[in-house]
């Protein structure tokens, strides 16, 4: 794999100078990322947090591949992706970037074991392999029993760990996680960070996750603050400041 | 992954079941629609050849009558317009055809002769006949609906004016010799025949005997004993019995071509030729037919039924396509989210293009299954219950809608597909 070729203590994501803008050339032109510097090493559980508007969105869009910055570089795992054809992402996505999603995505019609199926699907794996290495992960986000139900016979935080098990389907360089608990109760959602913290605890995950719950980014290694398109906070975060905030109630209503 | 595709689009069209068979309708109704009128256009071609066939496809008929230009009043001398063709003309034929004609067919009807034979009592032992003056290659154009049970037919040297020699039916040895063909094959037979005014007893050798083959429901005799059936002698002896013995009178013959001729074309030239055979100055005109003329004509009928089917079909495979296109652009925007989710796990535009085809093809091929199905088994009904043919499938054209349905599935998938393929994953994973 790409992995193993590059050295563990270069970045997984480096950007240099990203610019966004929207409506390039005409009156209502608007930059939403002014210049942003920002590495993101390997196995750093890192949070970006911002208010509505503040351009994290648009920053997510661009590290996972969906968008293409205006200006500036951007290195996946050491490969610049700024020349990258349409396929070479969507490959690149498949294999390097496992998103997870607020409103979890999953594919209505299909099992959980052929949702976690998909990226391996998309990443040519002949069928009876897919369908182990799929259990393995529903193993280890704990849904091993419900794997052949469908979505709608889930529970939410049941179908954010399945959401999750899909994201590490191809083992990518970096888990993308906006909003994961944004749609879950308190107590649910604090299951799921529990799953993000054992993934980079056990499993030694590499995790970017994006919020706008100060609560929540207190309690990862890391916490990057967008305001206005603009790094205004990039912090390491001690132990004991992200166990306080793990284990502080109902930090993670919103 | 074209497996996942088709499993995929099975598990979205049952999730939607009333709308896809909605959708196929169009589809359904036009390959239905389309293979019903080909399987009974099929089966009617096929019975329309069956029954031609037994006529003779590579016969052609010629006729000579009486000019349209032809007046005729009590001066015109009714002996010079009578039409036929003579001895000259007919070896002219045969010189310059040669290897186009199998065999020349001449046919002169006789009277009725009422058979018997001596030493039996006339009362109880006879038999009733038509007269028919045959030349030996009668035997090779008829082949197809004469059958020789024993014996032989005329020999060239037979076939004279003072050759008495005869074939007979089964129902005459029926009916004369107990049913015994081999005592009736060489035994002397008593005619009592009845050429116009006058009345002639004659008697004739039995050389052959033939399968008669009744007309189904025609039978107008009182009992099987008295069914009338043909006497074939030699053409000039029948002709030598006639109240114009010294004529070899011929208005009509029948030519069988040999395989591989054009029967259309030739019958084309042979009319041409006995034409200019007649002269510029002639009273008289030639016509030649063939039984290919009919089948001709029917296949152009049948043409023109399948080109108003096609067009039927056609039309509605437009709807049903049409029809599918725009569940598919349906189905796609209800599925934004999905198409943004799938493209942010790494799916290609053509991969999520070949999905969507996939499940176009797969709405009309179903549809176009359903459709073959319903089509055969209406077509079926039509044979069977109102026109009471036996069925033939037309499997060019099950074949060929298979074909279509796939086609209408990709020509019409295509466009919602890959609108699907190139939808932004950022606007389609913000699609609610």
């Amino acid at each position: 794999m790409i992995l193993d070729e590059i050295s563990l203590s270069s970045p997984v994501i480096r950007l240099e100078k990203i610019f966004k803008r929207f409506y390039i050339g005409t009156e209502n032109e608007l930059e939403v990322l002014h210049g942003i510097d920002l590495e993101i090493r390997e196995k750093e559980f890192t949070s970006i947090v911002g208010e509505s508007g503040s351009g994290k969105s648009t920053l997510m869009n661009i590290i996972g591949l969906l968008d293409h910055q205006t200006e500036g570089s951007y290195s996946l795992n050491g490969m610049d992706v700024s020349d990258m054809s349409a396929d070479d992402l969507a490959r690149m996505r498949n294999q390097e970037i496992g998103f997870v999603f607020q409103t979890y995505n999953l594919i209505p019609r299909m099992s959980a074991l052929k949702n976690v199926e998909i990226p391996l699907m998309y990443a040519h794996i002949p069928p009876a392999e897919r369908t182990e290495r799929a259990q393995e992960l529903l193993e280890l986000v704990g849904m091993k029993e419900r794997m052949n139900h469908r979505p709608d016979e889930l529970s939410g935080g049941q179908k954010q760990r399945v959401a999750i098990a899909r994201a590490m389907a191809n083992n990518p360089s970096i888990i993308l996680a906006d909003e994961p608990t944004g749609a879950l109760d308190s107590v649910t959602g604090r299951t799921v960070m529990d799953l993000f913290h054992q993934l980079h605890e056990e499993q030694g995950k590499t995790i970017l996750l994006i919020t706008h719950s100060m609560p929540l980014a207190l309690e990862t290694e890391r916490m990057i603050t967008l305001a206005d398109g603009r790094i205004i906070q990039d912090r390491q975060q001690t132990e004991e400041e992200q166990l306080a905030a793990r284990q502080a109630p109902g930090k993670s209503d919103h | 992954m074209l497996r996942e595709n088709i499993v995929l689009a099975f598990t979205s069209l049952a999730a939607n079941r009333l709308r896809s068979l909605l959708t196929m309708l169009g589809i359904i109704i036009g390959i239905a629609s389309v293979i019903a009128i080909m399987t009974v256009g099929n089966s009617q071609t096929a019975e329309n050849e069956r029954q031609l066939s037994m006529f003779g496809v590579n016969q052609i008929d010629c006729y000579m009558w009486l000019a349209d230009n032809v007046q005729i009043d009590e001066n015109t001398d009714m002996a010079s317009l009578t039409p036929e063709f003579t001895p000259e003309m007919m070896n002219h034929v045969v010189s310059t055809y040669g290897d186009r004609i199998e065999a020349i067919s001449a046919t002169k009807w006789g009277g009725s002769a009422t058979a018997t034979v001596s030493g039996k009592d006339p009362e109880k032992y006879y038999a009733s006949g038509n007269m028919v003056g045959v030349n030996p290659g009668w035997f090779t154009v008829n082949a197809g609906n004469f059958s020789l049970i024993d014996g032989r037919i005329f020999t060239e040297k037979e076939a004279q004016a003072d050759s008495y020699t005869i074939i007979v039916s089964d129902k005459l040895v029926n009916n004369l010799f107990d049913g015994d063909v081999s005592r009736a094959l060489g035994s002397r037979l008593d005619l009592n025949y009845f050429s116009g005014e006058s009345q002639l007893l004659l008697g004739y050798t039995i050389i052959g005997v033939y399968r008669y083959q009744g007309y189904g429901g025609m039978m107008d005799a009182s009992s099987e004993k008295d069914i009338s059936t043909e006497l074939y002698v030699p053409y000039r002896n029948l002709i030598s019995l006639s109240e114009q013995p010294d004529q070899e009178k011929l208005n009509s013959f029948t030519v069988s071509v040999t395989p591989g001729t054009d029967v259309i074309g030739f019958t084309q030239e042979l009319s041409a030729f006995l034409t200019s055979e007649l002269g510029p100055d002639t009273k008289f005109q030639v016509s030649c037919y063939n039984n290919e003329e009919w089948i001709e004509e029917s296949n152009n009928q049948m043409r023109q039924q399948v080109m108003t089917t096609t067009l039927i079909g056609a039309i509605a495979l437009l709807v049903g396509g049409i029809g599918v296109m725009n569940i598919m652009t349906v189905s796609i925007t209800e599925r934004t989210k999905e198409i943004g989710t799938r493209k942010a796990l790494g799916a290609r535009d053509r991969e999520i293009r070949m999905q969507f085809i996939t499940e176009a093809i797969l709405i009309s091929l179903i549809g176009g299954l359903i459709g073959i199905v319903t089509g055969i088994l209406m077509g079926v009904v039509i044979c069977k219950a109102v026109q009471h043919i036996p069925v033939v499938l037309s499997v060019g054209s099950i074949a060929g809608s298979f074909l279509v349905s796939f086609a209408v599935g990709v020509f019409f998938g295509y466009y919602p597909a890959n609108r699907a393929a190139r939808m932004d994953p950022i606007e389609a994973l913000r699609y609610e």
